[in-house]
């Protein structure tokens, strides 16, 4: 059976690639008898949703404006475009 | 196209459309790109050069998609070259040959030094703003190194493939950041959310 270090990196990696079969094996045995990375497991996925959401908020979240001479020194320099 | 939203194509006046867009959509572009690059000048560059791209490609606007999705379309894109400008300039994704950093998870074996708790009921975290404050100071602990990479993999989507030439990484080494920069953050959030609840 595959460490637990490495399960953890294959479910990651599961997010990035596509996993192999026989990687793709090897952690699908690896987190039905082991809870730590059952555990693990859940709380990636978990993580993803969260950072789904994030997208959505990172524009509202924050206040900031352009300031007065950031937006002069915009439209001057789009009206002196050549 | 909204209806009553004046075409930018047969504006003839390019200041007018300028000041238009600066009005309706300057602080929405200001803060899109502040929250992703996190330098305020950056961020107006950024909003310069997408309005600037979008004047000259205004005859490409098909009125199709509403004003602010086609500009925030066109600064994503700058924001991209932003990050491939700064992987370049500042190569810090360049030494992928560094010591790997000890493990607080795992002993030498690679178990598991302490048991992973189980959360509780995490979907109803989403619903708390403290929880999000949370997530927030989490993702922005984690190294430059890290950050970035995970910030444009799993809050912008970025693939894989684009992400890795666009920090000019190899494949593999974006696995490990990124799986580096997941366990970190779980960590982070078991810390600072999760034990308590």
């Amino acid at each position: 059976m595959i460490s637990c270090k490495r399960a953890a990196k294959l479910a990651s990696e599961e997010f990035d690639r596509r996993l192999g079969f026989r990687d793709r094996l090897a952690l699908r045995l690896h987190t039905f008898m082991c809870r730590n990375c059952k555990a693990y497991v859940r709380q990636l996925d978990f993580i993803k949703t969260a950072c789904e959401q994030v997208e959505q908020r990172l524009t509202t979240l924050t206040e900031a404006q352009l300031s007065a001479e950031a937006r002069a020194r915009i439209i001057r320099k789009l009206s002196r475009r050549d | 196209m909204v209806s009553g939203t004046p075409d930018p194509r047969h504006d003839n006046d390019v200041n007018h459309v300028a000041a238009r867009w600066m009005d309706r959509h300057g602080n929405t572009l200001f803060r899109y790109a502040l929250a992703r690059v996190g330098d305020p000048s950056a961020a107006e560059d950024l909003v310069q050069e997408t309005l600037l791209a979008a004047l000259r490609g205004i005859a490409g606007f098909r009125g199709e998609s509403a004003e602010r999705t086609w500009l925030t379309g066109i600064l994503r894109h700058k924001i991209m070259d932003h990050f491939r400008r700064v992987a370049r300039e500042r190569a810090i994704w360049a030494d992928v040959d560094e010591p790997p950093e000890t493990d607080t998870d795992f002993d030498a074996e690679g178990q598991w030094r302490g048991d992973v708790a189980r959360w509780n009921r995490p979907e109803q975290a989403l619903e708390q703003a403290e929880f999000w404050s949370v997530f927030e100071q989490c993702v922005g602990a984690l190294p430059e190194k890290l950050r970035t990479p995970f910030a444009l993999r799993e809050v912008e989507g970025v693939q894989t493939e684009v992400l890795a030439d666009l920090l000019s990484v190899s494949k593999n080494n974006l696995w490990v950041m990124l799986s580096r920069a997941r366990q970190r953050l779980r960590r982070c959030l078991q810390h600072h959310w999760f034990a308590d609840r």
